[in-house]
């Protein structure tokens, strides 16, 4: 052992030395344990800070006193296999340190993980609103509350101009001359409004914003096969109308509201 | 706990660290001990260290240069890290029969008492 290891100092001291793969190999194999695992070492130069030099000092004290050439192959490609792994773990936990905020870790969500679902109560589970307050609080609600009315108000002016009769017909009606509808169209209206409505009353600001994301995806689908022309049997004529861009404002709307984007910003200047 | 996942590989450094809790291991004996290649857990050992589970320290390069090799990086488990490993190994194990199942056959067996979290 001790005859490896005065060859292991003397390859140390010279880690940058003339690269001896292959070509030498009688005096690789008599090099023994120290023969550098010059290799990986482009993976420390990856490393944030301090951290690249104590793992590279870690790889070589373990590959120096790995004697069996064998296994020392086996724990260089173990090395390598970890590089993602070390990466992630090493840039991670740099930027916890210094930005803990910005990593997530003053936010509410990764206590919540801890919870056993189990024992969860349906406000937390499904976000239906028992323990909370009543009535709209958060952007999000008042985002639902607000588009819940236009939307209701819309179908409703488009039921005075439409009628009941010729219920799923293609009618020339139109409210404010802008959106074409017909009796079914504005059922559809009535319905997204009371879902919009029961969403910003009878949830939880975290089960509105899930809604949201729901319903403004939904949109957006509805959306793209209005501009592909395929409803009219809702007298909705294809490419760029009032009603089309009325669906993917609303859709990209809902989106942004449900993925949290407006009340996080509100959360944070708060 | 600190965001600190129990896996596998954590139990088995962990179990590694315990059978021993007080001398300091080098990374090596760690490998040795747990099963896994050493590529495996320097970023478990990196998590650790990050949780306040284990502290390190590097040998002195002196005693290590007369021996002709480089000096090594010695882990031991912290206090906290102590208790925080017990309760894992006890309950994390549990947790999934594929842990039981993978993990390496040295690991001290769970106590059959509970002691359970307050």
């Amino acid at each position: 052992m001790s005859g490896h290891g005065a060859l292991a100092t003397g390859d140390s001291n010279n880690p940058g030395g003339s690269g001896l793969r292959g070509r030498h190999a009688t005096a690789r194999s008599r090099l023994g344990p120290a023969r550098g695992p010059r290799s990986l070492r482009w993976v420390r130069s990856l490393l944030p800070g301090e951290e690249g030099t104590a793992w590279w000092a870690e790889v070589t004290s373990c590959l120096a006193e790995t004697p069996d050439p064998g296994q020392r192959r086996q724990y260089m490609h173990s090395y390598y296999r970890s590089v993602p792994q070390l990466l992630w773990t090493s840039w991670t936990a740099q930027i916890h340190r210094e930005a803990p905020a910005l990593a997530g870790v003053k936010y509410s969500s990764i206590k919540r993980k801890g919870t056993d679902m189990a024992f969860a109560s349906p406000e937390d589970k499904f976000g239906i609103k028992l323990q909370s307050e009543p009535g709209p609080k958060t952007i999000d609600q008042s985002y639902s509350v607000l588009l819940g009315i236009v939307v209701i108000v819309l179908g409703i002016i488009g039921f005075i101009l439409t009628g009941f009769t010729n219920y799923t017909e293609m009618t020339d009606h139109s409210i404010f001359g802008l959106f074409r509808t017909n009796g079914f169209h504005n059922t559809v209206y009535i319905i997204l409004g009371l879902l919009w409505l029961l969403g910003a009353f009878a949830l939880t600001s975290a089960g509105n914003q899930g809604m949201n994301i729901a319903v403004g995806g939904a949109l957006l689908i509805v959306a793209v096969l209005g501009f592909l022309g395929y409803w009219s049997l809702l007298s909705i004529p294809p490419g760029v109308n009032g009603d089309n861009i009325l669906d993917l404002a609303v859709a990209v709307a809902s989106l942004i509201v449900g993925g949290g984007l407006l009340s996080a910003g509100s959360r944070r200047s708060a | 706990m600190a965001g600190l996942r129990m896996t596998v590989g954590v139990l088995a450094v962990l179990g590694a660290l315990l059978d021993r809790p007080d001398t300091e291991l080098y990374g090596l004996e760690i490998v040795r001990a747990s099963g896994l290649e050493p590529g495996t857990i320097y970023p478990i050992l990196q998590r650790l260290r990050g949780a306040g589970w284990v502290s390190d320290r590097w040998e002195d390069p002196e005693p290590a240069r007369a021996e002709g090799r480089p000096p090594r990086r010695y882990y031991r488990l912290t206090a906290e890290g102590r208790a925080h490993a017990v309760h894992a190994l006890q309950h994390g194990r549990d947790r999934s029969g594929l842990g039981r199942l993978l993990a390496p056959p040295h690991l001290p067996a769970a106590p059959s008492t509970e002691a359970g979290p307050a």
